[in-house]
């Protein structure tokens, strides 16, 4: 067993900090320039000035259908959470209709199944989407089309709908969510839900770029700050090409990190993050706003740092990564559950998340005095050490070429192989530790507790496939053939493609047909699985 | 003895493809020939490539529960062969309970997340060995 | 092995794979095999596809296959990538990008192994290309990762070469040109959406222009550049049409070609006697006894290496008269 005098990333830490730090000479001299109160430039010690003011408290959510994903919303509300977070069944993730002959084992198993207008309705029956915030992980477009379409039938105005959409353009192809269609029709695609909310839904974060789920990749603090950096950097640009005024969208972009269990790193990482994210805004793209510097920064914690040996140790490895959190304020949590090696979070698991962000801030009261590492020595050393790391990796980066030519060439791919394969023979050679898996193991008969919860399993929702099936077929055809052409010709144009989807969303078109009409505009087959055929063929 | 060929690849929608590509990479270095499959497999498309690849062993790399549903289908159209490719399995999310249910239905070897490499080579070597002195 | 080449002519997969299988394992009955097989070979029309490693190979032949077999053509697929220098093994991942034809029966896509054979192209996949023409496929495309020497190679064995080729690497053509151009049918500049595409098939027009080449024979068919995007399926039908139009070219019994092919031929030819020859030492003389006595004569000084050699050879070497008796 050894203790690590590095971090993750490779940062060498010292046995104690003096006041001779590097960072630390400057700390009264530059401290408006580098460091700036709570809710000041450069906000490297937080975006709001707002002690005690916690987070949102939430759980991911979602199994089987909306209806039973609307009941885990509920139960976890009267529970005390303050905000729902939604993730979608890997069909839906994937931008699969159930009934596709792919999605058969796996529908409403990871998350719910979504595909249709209908399904949000029932997510969100009774749930009050202007009081509390509606955080989805699930596919941006039609979250987005769905609230806008749900408020308007609610009577209420779109613009007070409070959430947000993780977007995930460059990454989202190697890590798990293949929407197997060009690359630029899903960065234009971000690109047009951003502009419909920035218009339509101004309190409605339609940029939550999403660092968490591709660093689970094995990637440190560093990559994932950098890779999150490039992603923004670029869609930025592009929306700024569009001739989009920088402030009309910064103030809704928000960076969903991951958290590991290397303590410091990842508290040096979110200040670093803060404060590069403000000096870029600003002094490279221009902003004038304060609210498009300061960025919202909401984790969740990692699921690559849980082990499924001694489920139970999950628990404390999620209550040290929200400490961390809590120290370096952070605006929304989601805990990976105990049981996350296992399966999407079962009832047991995601009241013991809940709880454990509740003791953590209401017990601890550990949000009342806000960055209290700054000034710290060792941490603001450490905040510039990761931060220049992350200026570097960004530039070398973009020294390699067009973001989107390394996208289409395979580079990020690459990266992250890369990344996971160090990762396991870090784990393998015991570098990472990981109690209970590489070091100090129980027998496996002895390793009972929270096993019966974990192990526990439900039926895929194989029904739902049918059901579709006779929905599909009792609906108004032509109006939903014409909806879908609408779709796909604006698709080959270069006009938002948000209106039409909302249209055809309306008309009961599913998220199968939807995308299918668009990667057919674009050249690309309507099912890329090779099972299905067009609606709008012929 | 010549190269080892092993098709590797995921079945349904189990879009976690770093744990197969590892795995591939190891077998790889290890002088194995991998045709990788990768992911949006069905048991059909599995025994096929396997087939048209004449490979002696079928590895599945599973992170999330469908396998269990595919398994029985793989196994099933694999007894219609002649001589059936031994079939390995390795993945993160199996339980004790599922790695005797895959040897009930003619799984040959099963890898979870703390297997060392040592083993995983030595177990698709013994099983090559054995499936091309039977397809002699 | 009579019933393995009356299955596979019939079109039977597994005998066809297992044959491959053979061959790539130099398995002295695959030579059998393939000498029976011969009088079923020459029908399929063989594409090579070649070009440096992210050019999009892989999704073009996807789209070839999926023209081909909209026109009624079943297809045969050799996908070949290269073994690891180290270990020998080697990662095969080009069927991914076929996915979706796998359970085509008309279809048939096999992944080899250039086993540290440097150029790609391999002994075995010359003879895995006849295992498929006398399978019975109408297009057989080869597709290599290009670094130099496989243009060349991938021609010895294609009917038309495709190089493909991606804009921003108009650098590196100058350095491989005299391998490139003399093999290149048809140039691709894919992923042509990307603002650089122009200038590359510009650039390359402007290179075939002032092509030599080692044949002697003047070449009339200007190589075509065609551009696509593989991943939206663009370009593809124009491709279709050129490779067209080279087929009937080549039919035509263009001079050029003819000495070309009688160059791959030759090269073909010279490769099984250097690979006889050697086997036949191997097991002659190899581990004999009498090998190992001549070593240790050579090495006390006490014999002369070339005189030991000359012997060798000459007792691997059939007297003439007897081999043209044989041949008679």
């Amino acid at each position: 067993m050894t203790r690590t005098s590095r971090t993750r990333s490779g940062i060498r830490l010292k046995s104690n900090y003096r006041p001779d730090e590097g960072a630390s000479e400057t700390l009264k001299t530059h401290y408006q320039d580098n460091l700036g109160d709570p809710g000041s430039y450069p906000y490297t010690r937080g975006t709001r000035d707002n002690p005690g003011g916690g987070w949102i408290q939430r759980e991911l959510s979602g199994e089987g259908d909306a209806r039973r994903s609307n009941a885990q919303f509920k139960y976890l509300l009267e529970q005390g959470q303050s905000g729902v977070d939604i993730i979608g069944d890997s069909p839906t993730q994937s931008l699969m209709d159930p009934d596709h002959p792919l999605a058969k084992y796996v529908i409403g198993t990871q998350g719910v199944s979504l595909c249709r207008h209908d399904d949000y309705r029932e997510l969100f029956d009774d749930i009050p989407i202007d009081e509390i915030s509606i955080s989805s992980s699930g596919p941006p477009m039609f979250t987005v089309a769905s609230l806008y379409l749900l408020a308007m039938e609610r009577g209420i105005s779109p613009a007070s709908v409070r959430g947000s959409v993780l977007q995930f353009p460059f990454y989202a192809e190697y890590c798990g969510y293949a929407y197997k269609m060009p690359f630029d029709l899903h960065l234009r695609m971000t690109c047009d839900i951003i502009e419909f909310c920035s218009k339509e839904m101004p309190k409605f974060h339609g940029f939550l770029e999403d660092s968490y789920f591709f660093s689970e990749a094995g990637l440190n603090a560093v990559e994932e700050a950098a890779l999150a950096f490039v992603e923004i950097r670029h869609v930025v640009r592009t929306l700024m090409k569009r001739g989009l005024d920088i402030d009309s969208f910064a103030p809704r972009i928000a960076i969903l990190v991951n958290c590991s269990m290397d303590f410091y790193e990842e508290i040096a990482k979110i200040r670093a993050m803060r404060r590069i994210f403000a000096r870029m805004i600003k002094e490279e793209f221009g902003a004038k706003d304060p609210r498009s510097m300061a960025v919202v920064i909401a984790c969740h914690t990692s699921g690559l740092s849980l082990t499924t040996e001694q489920p139970a140790n999950n628990i404390v490895r999620g209550a040290v990564q929200t400490v961390a959190l809590g120290l370096a304020g952070i605006q929304a949590l989601e805990i990976s559950t105990f049981d996350e090696g296992f399966r999407t979070p079962s009832k047991e698991a995601h009241l013991v998340g809940l709880r454990t962000q509740q003791i953590v801030d209401l017990e601890a009261n550990i949000t009342r005095v806000q960055d209290p590492f700054g000034g710290s020595w060792f941490m603001e050393s450490l905040t510039d050490q990761v931060e220049e790391k992350v200026l570097a990796m960004i530039a070398d980066i973009e020294s390699r070429g067009d973001p989107a030519d390394l996208v289409t060439g395979g580079y990020f791919k690459q990266f992250f192989e890369g990344a996971m394969s160090r990762y396991h023979q870090n784990v393998s050679s015991g570098e990472v530790t990981k109690v209970g898996l590489n070091v100090l193991q129980v027998p496996e008969d002895e390793d009972k507790l929270l096993r019966d919860v974990s192990e526990a399993k439900f039926e895929p929702l194989m029904e739902r496939a049918e059901q579709l099936r006779i929905f599909k077929a009792s609906r108004d055809q032509s109006a939903v053939r014409e909806s879908l052409m609408a779709v796909f010709k604006v698709t080959s144009t270069d006009e938002n493609i948000m209106e039409a989807v909302i249209g055809a969303v309306e008309t009961g078109a599913t998220m199968g047909e939807i995308i299918g009409v668009m990667r057919e505009a674009s050249g690309t087959p309507y099912d890329p699985y090779g099972h299905l055929t067009s609606p709008i063929e012929g | 003895m010549n190269s080892i060929r092993i098709l590797i690849g995921i079945l349904g929608m189990d879009q976690h493809e770093v744990a197969a590509v590892g795995i591939a990479k190891m077998l790889r270095d290890n002088g194995m020939e991998v045709i990788y499959a990768g992911c949006f497999n069905t048991p059909e498309t599995i025994l096929q490539s396997a087939i048209e690849e004449d490979v002696d062993v079928i590895g599945i790399s599973s992170h999330s529960w469908e396998y269990l549903y595919y398994m029985p289908e793989l196994m099933e159209l694999l007894q219609k062969e002649a001589n059936p490719i031994p079939v390995v399995v390795g993945g993160s999310v199996i339980t004790a309970k599922d790695k005797t249910a895959l040897g009930e239905i003619g799984v040959a070897s099963v890898f979870g997340s703390g297997t060392n490499d040592e083993e995983i080579i030595g177990s698709i070597q013994e099983l090559a060995e054995a499936f091309v002195a039977a397809s002699c | 092995m009579k019933a393995l080449v009356d299955k596979l002519t019939s079109g039977d997969v597994r005998s066809a794979a297992r044959l491959i299988r053979m061959i790539d394992d130099n398995q002295p009955a695959a030579r059998d095999a393939l000498k029976q097989l011969f009088p079923h070979t020459r029908r399929a029309r063989v594409i090579g596809i070649t070009g440096p490693p992210g050019a999009g190979k892989s999704t073009l032949t996807s789209c070839l296959i999926e023209s081909a077999r909209q026109q009624q053509m079943s297809v045969g697929v050799l996908a070949v990538d290269p073994s690891s220098p180290m270990s020998g093994g080697a990662i095969l991942g080009d069927r991914i990008r076929m996915n979706r034809h796998t359970l085509d029966k008309e279809v048939y896509i096999r992944s080899l192994a250039s086993r540290g054979h440097f150029g790609g192209i391999t002994p075995a996949t010359r003879g895995a290309i006849r295992v498929l023409d006398a399978m019975g496929k109408d297009v057989i495309i080869v597709e290599t990762v290009g670094v130099g020497q496989d243009e060349v190679d991938i021609a010895r064995l294609a009917d038309t070469t495709v190089i493909v080729w991606v804009p921003g690497l108009g650098d590196d053509i100058q350095a491989m040109k005299a391998g490139i151009l003399e093999v290149a049918d048809i140039f691709v500049v894919n992923k042509a959406e990307h603002p650089d595409a122009e200038v590359t098939s510009n650039y390359l027009k402007s290179v075939f222009r002032q092509e030599k080449n080692t044949t002697g024979v003047p070449r009339d068919w200007v190589p075509p550049v065609v551009e696509t995007v593989a991943t939206k399926g663009w370009g593809i039908d124009a491709l279709w049409d050129v490779l067209d139009q080279h087929r009937e070219y080549v039919v035509g019994a263009s001079d050029y070609y003819v000495v070309r092919k009688q160059k791959a031929c030759r090269a073909e030819l010279e490769n099984f006697v250097h690979q006889g020859l050697s086997e036949k030492f191997t097991t002659q003389f190899a581990d004999s006894a009498m090998m190992e006595e001549k070593v240790v004569q050579i090495a006390s000084g006490e014999a002369d290496i070339y005189a030991v050699a000359e012997s060798l050879l000459a007792e691997i070497t059939v007297p003439r008269q007897h081999h043209v008796d044989q041949l008679a």
